[in-house]
């Protein structure tokens, strides 16, 4: 029983250092939010908050909601977020140089997602272009799968056992944006017209966990174990948000957001009865702030920038069961850029890097490319984005429990993100 | 953006600058709508020029009237009536109707900055990809694209300045304008008799041939923001890798020291550059490493500055009969000659010639490049009387510098050992526990603080031929003592290893410049304890196709200062010819060991500290001390012949051929390159290139570990395509033979191979697509869209990229790049783990791993904005 005090311990510590941090234990027990939710928007970046499409505010600004420009408009699209993981050790050679960084785990999974929002421009009181949506989107997501073989550094490398862990569950939202165009006007030579929106999302879903040693070697028998945890919310999470957006001309669009912090409390759910589970884990996520703009150019290929900004309280993110925990704000700047060739086929790379709330002396970027096709009423669009990130963080499982050399050194781990959406809109 | 987040204060000054790049850059965005553009005519509607409401009244559905004004406001204007029916919506009926009730005003006025962009803009593209380590003259020739010269009023030095103009070229336009009086155009130009064609179509691009229309203050600038996380050297990289590795960086007690000093984030570069009525100039600029700490003006402040770089200056202004040339306050870059005496980078180039790719910008220049270590901050000026003129200059301003933990002297206080260009301006060496914080806290940063201040007097005898004589003086705060026992690591017995390990290079460490004979005061600064003191004289002469130029150097370790030789020296002395379809450089170089001068950049094909035991970082008391070497700025200790031509046999063949004879002098080894190219193009659209280089070093004792002989093979095929798309491919292979043990192994081959095609497509002139695939196995470098990369996989890579280079409008350009690279994994490495004394000794240590994978993804964003 020790040896799962001890585990239970690294699961919900996450390292205060700032050399080592711990993904993939904050990612199974907090979650990543989601930060591209279509196609069109992972292709850009994830920029986009000032943009006119009301798929693009979902996440982050209600206002675009008024870019529905139908009575009933329908997106729907799958998700694909791949993870490769690669941990290594350092390794040495006689004199005690180091020699490099050799694997002993390399895993890829797979995790897919599927998402829906309709949207409905109201029919009455037109002038204020009232528009509401809704939908069934990925919040956050807690997938995560790590499988590590114990083997004997013998001769014949015998295999001694598997660690493993996994986290399946993703959190969705359900969320109801309200727009409307509340001003009309001119500002020096300029059309100004102001948006502004409201939104609020409603968290459901529920998640598990397993943590596990198969044993392969008879003498290691009394290492096993195989815990499987059941998380459910306790609560209905509800995030609200308010966002606006200036049209500037017919150039220039900017806008602004903000989404409050919401509370998610997880009932945990075990045979194993020893676990300090006798409490409700109450997470307190941290409000963000967003801005942005677009620009159209004038271009032969229709060119149009995004750039967003925004700033994350991760500060002040609390979990009641770990108590240390200590996040750092975090900045994210994303960029994108759309080209239309020919109409119909639109052409977009996109950007976006951010600093880590783990520590902000890590940041993660990403490229994405994407493309689509436009008829008259249907839109289908494509992206695929790329990110890479290294990382330091403590060996997971002491190989001294094997009877082999513990390491006193940090892992390097690699994690290497490959993230693809495809979705169709339809306007009737 | 590209920002890090270490700081709020930081941060704030990010978001601010930000915010300023962004409403600069839409405040100065053209007024396309504005009423002159209007061509109001008959009764028929100018379209291009229609605002909606007048589009709305042709017989048209609102929606399809939209649709129209959309297209011109965002793609721009209709080039003729025709592409009416392209739109969705017009039929033949409704366009024949249409036809008679509009007409397309084809041509729009486009500013004369819009007008120069759209002319070069390739150019500018090209600039970008070829900036390489000569920031500075890339920013320059941007600006000078802006604001070109007058070429009827241009100055000898400002011509030789200019991309790939030889003193041949610079000369003859000169010396034709005197003759004729006037260069009316760019066919005058071209028919100026001596002017290459490759001077020649340089140079039109800086070239104008009147004074520009006066216009109320004209403002132009050049901003770029960069970042990316491609490391600057492989091989520097492996030392700070390992320097944390022996830090016990990754475990779980770290020193705070380190903790405060490691990040994981990107490279970044901002820079601009501005120029007010084509006189005032202003530029700034912040460059950080990958990985390195941010550092401030005022670290202890709430707050905080980071460290960027500024300058004011001002070009061109009469004071009597004083031309005041160029005056510039805060940081400025300076060189002179053949940068034997003076040129202030932190970058290192070899064989840098002064022509072709390998100028140098003579004179003063405000600085916003990416130098840190070497960069000058004070003031500068060039002045002019008739046929003389004179430039000063004087600097105050914090090195880095590796101290010494022994106190030599009680009233002197501790030494410094060297200067140092460090990659990553980490505030300790990461592995020095000795001069870590927990011991002598000797941090290297801003460690030594230096006054420089000196000048360049040149007499102008006729267009080309002048004499000058150069001088400059850096007086430190701390004695100089360059004892290597401070820097070569001890034993395991905490033994000094120097006196076992040396080699017959580590002359070069043991003459370097300091001790008893830098010891010195100051006239104008009373903190100053030693001092080093450069001077020398230079001259360059035009006979009609034929330079020469020259310099000579003296370090002052003592000598009489009117006496040649008599001081450790260096000397360069080159000669050019250029005909038509022929030109030759011939250059010797003969630098003494001695002439240890930190400024110096002149000739050479390898940095300072080449062989010597700083190369060999295992032997350091830390591994990142291998900088000294390894981001050198400062070129070795040779004596060599090196020769350059380039012929052009016909239409269809140029041939190049390189050689290059020298003698390191620290070791007396000789070596030599010799490189050969062969341009063939069949037909326009079709290039073969071959290039075979043959290289060695002390080939004629090859019996020694001296001994290396390299041969590399480079093919490659080139297909222009149309719309300037480009597809090329590859082949290279190349041998290296050494003898690591001859008695016991012989001789030892390496042997590499690669093969890459890369192609280029550019969908109209807003964006351009490229990509490359590349397998490669052995040592590879190659250009890879803007970045010279260096590779090396000993069992074989894959390696591709991917860019897009978008130019949103006329003014504003966004690069993006994807590259990869994957090695091929390797299966069980293995060391001795079965002798008990590794486990015991190294307990905690792993000595073998079942597998070794390489993977590396790197991104790179860079966006400009010129106007």
């Amino acid at each position: 029983m020790k040896w799962i005090h001890t585990l239970w311990f690294w699961v919900i510590a996450i390292s205060v250092s700032a050399q080592t941090i711990d993904l993939n234990y904050s990612k199974i027990n907090y979650g990543q939010p989601t930060r591209y939710l279509t196609a069109r928007s992972l292709a850009l970046g994830g920029a986009g908050i000032s943009g006119d499409d009301a798929a693009m505010g979902m996440l982050h600004n209600p206002a675009l909601t008024v870019w529905t420009d139908s009575l009933f408009h329908f997106y729907a699209g799958m998700a694909l977020n791949q993870l490769q993981e690669d941990r290594s050790f350092p390794y040495y050679d006689n004199f005690g140089g180091f020699v490099d960084y050799g694997s002993y785990m390399f895993t890829s999974n797979r995790y897919y997602d599927f998402y829906g929002i309709i949207g409905s421009r109201l029919p009455f009181l037109r002038s204020l272009n009232l528009s509401v949506s809704t939908g069934y989107i990925p919040f956050a997501d807690f997938n995560y799968d790590y499988l590590e073989e114990v083997r004997s550094t013998g001769f014949g490398d015998a295999l001694l056992a598997y660690n493993l862990f996994n986290s399946s569950g993703t959190l969705y939202a359900i969320p109801l944006n309200l727009g409307m165009t509340a001003y009309r006007g001119r500002i020096f030579e300029y059309d100004l017209s102001l948006s502004l929106g409201l939104g609020l999302h409603a968290v459901v879903g529920s998640l598990a966990q397993n943590w596990r040693i198969r044993v392969k070697d008879p003498s290691l028998e009394h290492l096993a174990y195989d815990i499987r945890v059941k998380r459910s919310l306790q609560n209905v999470p509800l995030r609200p948000g308010l966002g606006m957006q200036v049209q500037l001309g017919e150039r220039l669009h900017l806008a602004g957001s903000y989404r409050h912090g919401y509370e998610i409390k997880f009932s945990q759910d075990t045979a194993v009865t020893s676990l300090p589970l006798d409490r409700d884990q109450v997470l307190s996520y941290p409000s963000q702030y967003n801005l942005g703009m677009s620009y159209r150019f004038q271009n032969i290929l229709a060119a149009r920038l995004y750039l967003d900004w925004s700033y994350t309280n991760w500060a002040d993110f609390k979990d009641n069961w770990n108590e240390n925990l200590s996040f750092e704000n975090t900045m994210t700047v994303r960029a994108g850029v759309e080209h239309i060739f020919f109409n119909q086929v639109p052409f977009r790379v996109g950007f976006n890097y951010s600093t880590l709330r783990e520590s902000n002396n890590y940041s993660q970027a990403m490229l994405a490319l994407g493309t689509g096709l436009h008829l008259a009423q249907i839109r289908l669009d494509v992206a695929a984005g790329i990110s890479s990130l290294r990382y330091f963080q403590q060996d997971l499982y002491d190989n001294a429990h094997y009877g082999q050399i513990s390491s006193t050194e940090a892992d390097r781990v690699k994690w290497n993100q490959f993230y693809g959406r495809i979705d169709l809109n339809y306007a009737f | 953006m590209i920002l890090s987040i270490q700081h709020p204060s930081w941060r704030r000054l990010n978001i601010l600058f930000i915010i300023l790049f962004l409403v600069w850059g839409f405040t100065f965005s053209p007024a396309v709508d504005n009423d002159e553009n209007r061509h109001v005519g008959s009764n028929q509607l100018d379209i291009n020029n229609a605002s909606y409401e007048e589009i709305a009244r042709l017989p048209i559905p609102a929606d399809l009237a939209r649709r129209i004004y959309e297209r011109i406001l965002f793609r721009g204007p209709f080039k003729n009536i025709f592409e009416l029916r392209q739109l969705e919506g017009i039929d033949q009926d409704l366009f024949n109707t249409l036809k008679d009730l509009i007409r397309v005003e084809p041509f729009r006025t486009l500013t004369p900055t819009q007008e120069k962009i759209e002319q070069i803009y390739y150019r500018l593209d090209q600039w970008s990809g070829n900036e390489g380590v000569n920031d500075v003259f890339v920013e320059l020739w941007i600006e000078k694209a802006f604001e070109p010269l007058n070429v009827n009023t241009v100055r000898y030095d400002e011509l030789l300045n200019l991309q790939n103009v030889s003193p041949v070229d610079a000369a003859a336009i000169i010396n034709h304008r005197k003759e004729v009086g006037l260069i009316r155009d760019a066919r005058d130009l071209r028919g100026v008799p001596g002017l290459s064609y490759y001077g020649y179509s340089n140079a039109r691009n800086f070239l104008d041939y009147a004074d520009p229309k006066p216009t109320a203050m004209p403002v132009h600038g050049h901003l770029t923001i960069r970042m990316d996380n491609t490391p600057f050297m492989a091989q520097e990289g492996e030392a700070v890798g390992e320097a944390l590795q022996q830090a016990n960086l990754y475990s779980s007690i770290s020193p705070d020291w380190i903790s405060k000093d490691f990040n994981a984030l990107p490279n970044l570069y901002y820079k601009g550059r501005f120029s007010v009525a084509g006189r005032y100039k202003l530029g700034f600029s912040y460059a950080r490493n990958l990985n390195e700490p941010t550092a401030y003006f005022n670290e202890n402040s709430n707050f905080k500055i980071p460290q960027m770089k500024f300058f004011l200056g001002m070009d061109n202004v009469s004071a009597g009969p004083i031309d005041i040339r160029k005056f510039y306050l805060g940081n400025y870059s300076v060189a002179f000659g053949q940068g034997v005496i003076m040129e202030n980078t932190d970058f290192f180039t070899p064989r840098k010639s002064g022509y072709g790719f390998r100028k140098r910008f003579n004179g003063i220049s405000g600085d916003n490049s990416r130098t840190r270590q070497f960069a000058l901050q004070g003031f500068a000026a060039e002045l002019a009387y008739k046929n003389a003129s004179a430039v000063v200059f004087g600097s105050f301003t914090e090195r880095d510098a590796i101290l010494n933990r022994t106190i030599s002297d009680s009233s002197l206080g501790r030494s410094f050992n060297q200067l140092i260009v460090l990659n990553q301006r980490y505030r300790y060496a990461l592995d020095d526990e000795v001069r870590g914080p927990d011991n002598l806290n000797l941090s290297w940063l801003n460690t030594v603080r230096e006054l420089t201040y000196g000048g360049h007097v040149q007499y102008d005898f006729f267009t080309g031929t002048h004499l000058g004589v150069t001088y400059y003086e850096s007086s430190y705060d701390r004695y100089l003592d360059p004892n290597p026992l401070e820097i070569v690591g001890t034993n395991n017995q905490g033994v000094n290893e120097w006196y076992n390990r040396q080699v017959p290079a580590d002359v070069e460490i043991k003459q370097a410049y300091g001790g008893p004979v830098s010891l010195g005061t100051n006239p104008f600064w009373s903190s100053g304890v030693s001092f080093r003191r450069v001077y020398g004289f230079d001259f360059q002469t035009v006979i009609n196709n034929i330079a020469i130029q020259g310099e000579w150097g003296e370090l002052d370790k003592g000598g009489k200062f009117y006496k040649l030789g008599d001081n450790p020296k260096a000397f360069v002395l080159s000669l050019y010819a250029q005909y038509p379809s022929l030109n030759i450089l011939a250059l010797y170089r003969n630098y003494d060991v001695g002439f240890d001068n930190p400024f110096q950049r002149s000739f050479s094909n390898y940095r300072r500290f080449k062989g010597t035991i700083y190369e060999d970082y295992y032997y350091l008391q830390s591994s990142l001390y291998g900088q000294l070497y390894a981001t050198a700025a400062q070129p070795q200790a040779e004596e060599g012949f090196y020769i350059n031509t380039y012929y052009q046999l016909s239409r269809q063949i140029i041939t190049r051929l390189e050689y290059d004879n020298w003698v390191r002098k620290a070791d007396h080894a000789e070596q030599y390159r010799l490189v050969g190219i062969v341009n063939y193009r069949p037909v326009f659209p079709v290039t073969i290139q071959l290039r075979q280089k043959w290289q060695a070093r002390q080939e004629q004792n090859n019996t020694t570990l001296g001994y290396f002989k390299n041969l590399e093979f480079r093919g490659r095929l080139r297909l222009r395509l149309s719309n300037f798309n480009d597809l090329s491919l590859m082949y290279v292979s190349t041998r290296l033979l050494v003898h690591p043990r001859p008695r016991v192994f012989g001789d030892m081959s390496v042997e590499g191979e690669a093969i890459a095609g890369n192609f280029v497509h550019n969908f109209n002139p807003n964006l351009k697509l490229s990509a490359m695939l590349a397998y490669y196995k052995g040592f590879f470098w190659n250009f890879e869209d803007t970045q010279f990369a260096v590779m090396e996989s000993t069992r074989g890579a894959l390696r591709y990229w991917l860019a897009a280079y978008m130019r949103l409008n006329h003014y504003l350009s966004l690069r993006l790049k994807y590259t990869a690279d994957y090695h091929k994994p390797v299966q069980n490495i293995r060391f001795d783990q079965v002798r008990s004394w590794v486990l015991e000794q190294y307990p905690s240590q792993r000595h073998g791993t079942d597998w070794l994978r390489e993977r590396s993804d790197f991104y790179y964003l860079e966006l400009t904005y010129s106007f």
